[in-house]
């Protein structure tokens, strides 16, 4: 087993889990974060699910979901589950969430079934992200000139439904990461749930790693794009279940901070 | 202030609370309303008489006009919705709320128009232009779902999101509809 299929394998398993942990607390309790968190969490895990599938075969099907869920759903979603939790004022969080709809439902369509794909750019055990676009090379009149066909044969993203992921995924690191800080900070200044801050910051580092690796791949460079993706489901998750046991624990950090205001007056 | 406060009030007084989706008509919703069927119809009147009997060319005129027509709605709506909504802090009013059906009304025309033209054989200039005209056409309903569902008011914020949308996404159906 290589190395890329084994992050895969591992990147599948872990969303999957996670997948399931977060779906079944949202039966339980159904907030719009937790569902979604779980959308944004079933998108990652079908997106890793079509990677281990497109290292032993191609398939338009698999090759599309994992476009468009890795490159332009995933962020978003997982975004938009914390502008559920943080952001309560007015109806801004249900018209961010009919607005991801809206894109969704225009750019699956558009992958599936409008998007030249190269099926003579794969082989097996192909890294995807290498190989998922055309390298080119810009000529000194500006035309350009195709050094090594990918699966989306157009050099330029402009035009195409490549064309909305820098937005995606912007819009939802900034929303995920920005809301794991922010969250971290306030329990930090308020001195309470340690436990829960930790756990933001695990969120947040879990975000950076494959958008980072992500703005990688966009400047040429897809060397860390599957280690991104395993690490970064694996500190989402730990994040997670240290927030999530920590629930708690706030009746006493607040009890606690009152005894003690107490006690300093009395 | 408070004065102003109290005229908007009674301008955009919600009076007896409607239900969204009552079928009845004021004034500015059937001026909207009254304006769009008139542009139809000449068009329709126009085009037919230019396009010498041939119905595809006469969906072709309907469908460039009435794009037009949605752009030009869609910023006078969304420029409405940001007065209303961000200028006088007031809320959705039952006739704006009506206007919003009939551009989306026209929206829907406008989609099936286009799907017409491609059942009789025609091709848009690219092939994402379909999916930009079913976004164009959906932009709306998911926001007016948004607003006659929202226990916080105002939330005239859903229409500035709709008609936001909406104009970008038209604008991105020009680039995309005619054949080079």
């Amino acid at each position: 087993m290589s190395f890329p299929l084994f992050m895969s394998v591992t990147a599948t398993i872990v969303t999957g889990i996670f997948t399931a942990l977060v779906f079944r607390r949202w039966r339980a309790n159904p907030k719009p974060h937790l569902l979604a968190w779980s959308i944004g969490l079933t998108m990652y895990f079908l997106g890793t699910l079509s990677q281990v599938v497109l290292y032993f075969v191609w398939s338009p099907l698999f090759f599309g979901l994992w476009y468009w869920c890795g490159a332009l759903m995933v962020a978003a979603w997982l975004g938009q589950g914390t502008i559920y939790l943080l952001v309560r004022r007015g109806n801004i969080s249900r018209n961010f969430q009919m607005a991801l709809i809206l894109v969704g439902i225009m750019t699956l369509p558009w992958v599936m079934f409008a998007t030249p794909m190269n099926e003579a750019a794969w082989y097996p055990g192909a890294d995807m992200t290498v190989i998922f676009k055309a390298e080119c090379i810009t000529n000194p009149d500006g035309t350009q000139t195709v050094v090594r066909e990918g699966i989306f044969a157009a050099c330029s993203s402009r035009g195409t439904v490549r064309f909305f992921s820098p937005i995606m995924n912007a819009w939802g690191t900034i929303a995920l990461v920005g809301g794991a800080i922010y969250s971290a900070t306030l329990f930090r200044r308020k001195e309470i749930m340690r436990d829960r801050m930790v756990g933001n910051l695990f969120i947040a580092v879990g975000g950076i790693l494959p958008a980072f690796s992500g703005t990688l791949i966009s400047l040429g460079d897809p060397s860390y794009k599957y280690f991104g993706e395993m690490a970064g489901a694996i500190l989402i998750f730990i994040g997670f279940m240290m927030v999530s046991s920590a629930k708690d624990d706030l009746q006493k950090s607040v009890e606690a901070k009152r005894q003690a205001r107490v006690a300093a007056g009395g | 202030m408070a004065e102003s406060s109290v005229r908007s009030k009674k301008i955009y007084a919600q009076g007896t609370p409607e239900r969204p989706f009552d079928l009845r008509f004021t004034l500015p919703d059937g001026l909207i309303l009254a304006g769009t069927l008139v542009f139809l119809v000449g068009v329709l009147v126009h085009e037919y008489g230019q396009a010498g009997g041939s119905s595809y060319l006469v969906l072709k005129s309907l469908h460039f006009h009435f794009s037009r027509y949605g752009l030009g709605m869609a910023l006078a709506m969304l420029g409405l919705a940001f007065y209303v909504g961000i200028v006088r802090k007031d809320d959705v009013t039952p006739w704006f709320r009506r206007g919003t059906y009939v551009v989306f009304g026209s929206m829907v025309l406008q989609a099936l128009s286009g799907f017409a033209m491609m059942a009789m054989g025609g091709v848009p200039g690219a092939p994402e232009h379909v999916f930009y005209g079913v976004g164009t056409m959906l932009s709306l309903p998911f926001f007016i779902f948004v607003e006659v569902t929202a226990s916080k008011r105002p939330s005239m914020g859903s229409y500035i999101w709709g008609f936001f949308l909406m104009v970008g996404i038209i604008v991105r159906c020009f680039g995309t509809g005619p054949v080079v």
